[in-house]
């Protein structure tokens, strides 16, 4: 059934960050910006009364980074991986932001992914602060990038212990420029090398007859992250299942039907 | 009543049935809008069954 996410304004406290599976949340302060900016050329004429822009290239971007400085290691479960741990390596990384309103993130909430290249990473300290990081990611080069950054959640870290589905988000109308979804796992309690699941998306022009839309290759038992495109009509519904061999799991899944 | 073919794997939350590729699903699985749109999407969900070999002609001499 479909959910009925809330909506309006929200604070930044109900935002959690995910990059390759690792959830950062605990750590995070600030992100000053996240999403997309364009190049802008200047196609003013001596006879306009007021300047007049051109876009060109977008450029996706998630900035001003700050969290408190951890180096937590992956363990056993339920601890996450720390600020430092996760983000020291100047790499790619597949880059969620779930954005909660006026709660923790929830199925239907608004999302923003994307594959990124961290290109600043540094530490800072003083008086009697807690040590912080600070990074700036922007979109990476490693695959042809898409501006279609934002979607809506459909796993929100809720522990799994079996088989089932998420909530169903209603899209009002099927889209037909195609999706791209980023499925993130993080640590579970207890050791997720035993874990073992199948991820997929399903949609459904009815909220009641599901077909496969996109099949993951995760499986639970490994801290991770994943991407998938496809091209296409995307039904009006869309909805996260799992099935259950061994284990639970925590999945954070951020969808996007491409405009 | 016509039959198709499972291409994609699917399900019907009503009936609590789900269909593999491979499967056979008759016209009254699932609701017939459904079964149109899911013929109709790239890539299809169903196709139409395969009608069956023909066994040539029954005439009979008389």
């Amino acid at each position: 059934m479909a959910v009925t996410p809330s909506t309006g304004k929200t604070h930044i406290r109900y935002c959690r960050f995910l990059v390759d599976g690792a959830n950062l949340s605990g750590d995070m302060r600030t992100i000053s910006s996240f999403g997309l900016s364009s190049d802008q050329a200047d196609a003013t004429g001596w006879s306009n009364s007021t300047r007049q822009w051109l876009n060109g290239w977008n450029t996706v971007l998630l900035d001003g980074l700050t969290a408190v400085f951890s180096n937590d290691a992956e363990t056993t479960g339920p601890i996450d991986q720390g600020s430092h741990t996760e983000l020291a390596a100047l790499e790619d990384y597949n880059a969620s932001v779930f954005i909660g309103i006026r709660a923790a993130p929830t199925i239907g909430n608004p999302t923003m992914s994307a594959v990124m290249t961290q290109n600043a990473y540094n530490v800072m300290g003083g008086g009697s602060d807690a040590v912080m990081v600070e990074a700036s990611f922007m979109g990476a080069a490693t695959s042809e990038l898409s501006s279609n950054i934002w979607g809506v959640c459909l796993a929100d870290g809720t522990a799994l212990s079996a088989t089932g589905s998420g909530g169903s988000v209603d899209n009002a109308a099927a889209s037909t420029g195609g999706y791209i979804a980023f499925l993130h796992i993080p640590q579970t309690t207890g050791a997720i090398a035993s874990n073992t699941w199948a991820f997929i998306i399903e949609h459904s022009a009815n909220d009641s007859s599901w077909s496969t839309l996109a099949s993951f290759t995760l499986d639970g038992s490994a801290i991770n992250s994943e991407r998938l495109e496809g091209s296409g009509t995307v039904n009006r519904y869309v909805r996260f299942t799992y099935t259950r061999t061994a284990g639970t799991a925590r999945p954070w899944v951020s969808f996007i039907r491409k405009a | 009543m016509k039959t198709y073919t499972v291409l994609i794997e699917c399900r019907n939350d009503k009936t609590g049935k789900a269909y593999k590729p491979g499967d056979t699903v008759a016209a009254g699985d699932f609701p017939a809008d459904v079964i149109y749109n899911w013929l109709a999407l790239e890539p299809p969900v169903l196709k139409v069954a395969d009608k069956g070999a023909d066994n040539g002609s029954n005439t009979i001499d008389g």
